[in-house]
């Protein structure tokens, strides 16, 4: 019902830009995914304190993706991007078996906000190309996806270093988004 | 289950104040990878404090290899702390950099930091430990690394700070009940068994 209510909203409201935020905890690969849709290459990372932001099209949509620090303190901000979201993208480590748990609480806090009620949330589960990663199967039990009922939602396997998977998950957004905004 | 959520504010913020004690330790101003000066990023299972640019390439090693976190910007677990007050940059080099020719050009610091952490390539061969200073020694040993032995009283302590330090933590453990034990060293150096 509720995948069905957020692609309702976006019919009733198109937009010429759709907003992606990506969330996380730290080191996850969020920022490392962002550059690799934005430039098609592998970027040196340093943590990311405040935010990073950038322009892709893919599918003549248009999207405007920020990339938000995931260190404690800074994942209390993330709410103040929340305003205008269509989706959000959670990248998740999936070798971090220790803090997959932190994962599901944050990802449960920000589904609670109101500003998130009609945005749809693509799980990245990056990392795919080290041993000892957790599958998409495992990480949507460890974060009790099949709980949520409010948001459309979607796991992918990815690997932000080779690119593997990334634009599968954009596509999967692109197809809840009405195609391209009127100008 | 999410052991952060057990570490309280106060908690929190006396984490944060031990952090920053350490951190004024001379061997601690400078980035235990490249020397640069004022670090503010962590190893937590190396034990270690580095630079900005050094935590880049540490995140990149993987989670098996090091845990990166924020000195400042990060919750840290009661064993975390504990962990680095024990090892520290000093303690640590000794033995990541046993071997490593002095004046060492570090040039190229990420693969400088892959060979030293991924290859363990200037890692004492014959596994001697080497001394590393008595005064650290002393306080990781008898405060730190043994939860399960301290009781709650009655410890004489050689300075205040430690003392402080110490009922910190005990306060600390009580309320979160995870075994100090989490935190490994991906091969624990046999020089630092009293630490894990």
């Amino acid at each position: 019902m509720g995948a069905f209510a957020s692609r309702f909203w976006f019919m009733l409201f198109p937009a010429n830009e759709y907003k992606i935020v990506v969330v996380g905890l730290d080191n996850a690969g969020k920022t490392t995914t962002l550059y690799k849709l934005h430039l098609g290459e592998v970027v040196t990372t340093h943590p990311t304190v405040g935010s990073n932001v950038e322009e892709l099209v893919y599918k003549n949509i248009r999207f405007e993706v920020w990339d938000l620090g995931g260190q404690d303190r800074l994942r209390t901000s993330w709410a103040t991007y929340y305003r205008g979201t269509h989706a959000v993208i959670a990248v998740i480590d999936s070798t971090d078996r220790d803090r997959i748990s932190i994962m599901k609480d944050e990802l449960f806090m920000l589904l609670g906000h109101d500003d998130l009620q009609h945005s749809v949330i693509l799980v990245f589960a990056n990392k795919q190309d080290l041993k000892d990663a957790m599958t998409p199967a495992e990480i949507t039990d460890a974060l009790s996806l099949h709980s949520i009922k409010n948001h459309d939602w979607h796991i992918q396997a990815c690997c932000a270093l080779t690119g593997d998977g990334l634009y599968d998950g954009l596509g999967w957004i692109a197809q809840r988004v009405p195609g391209k905004a009127p100008s | 289950m999410n052991e952060k959520a057990n570490v309280s504010k106060e908690l929190n913020a006396r984490h944060r104040k031990i952090l920053e004690g350490l951190l004024k330790l001379p061997e601690n101003r400078e980035c235990a990878d490249c020397k640069a000066k004022g670090p503010r990023w962590a190893s937590v299972n190396l034990g270690i404090f580095i630079c900005m640019q050094c935590s880049g390439i540490h995140r990149s090693l993987g989670v098996h290899i090091s845990k990166v976190r924020s000195a400042t910007l990060d919750t840290w677990l009661p064993e975390q702390v504990a962990f680095i007050h024990s090892m520290g940059n000093e303690r640590a080099n000794s033995y990541w950099e046993a071997d490593l020719p002095p004046n060492y050009d570090r040039v190229g610091i990420e693969n400088f930091i892959r060979a030293k952490y991924e290859e363990k390539r200037w890692v004492s061969k014959d596994g001697k430990p080497q001394s590393p200073s008595s005064v650290r020694d002393e306080r990781s040993s008898l405060h730190w690394q043994r939860p399960a032995e301290r009781s709650g009283h009655g410890h004489t302590s050689s300075s205040e700070n430690l003392f402080e330090e110490r009922k910190n933590f005990q306060v600390s453990s009580s309320k979160n009940s995870a075994p100090a034990t989490r935190i490994s060293l991906p091969v624990p150096p046999r020089a630092f068994e009293q630490v894990c």
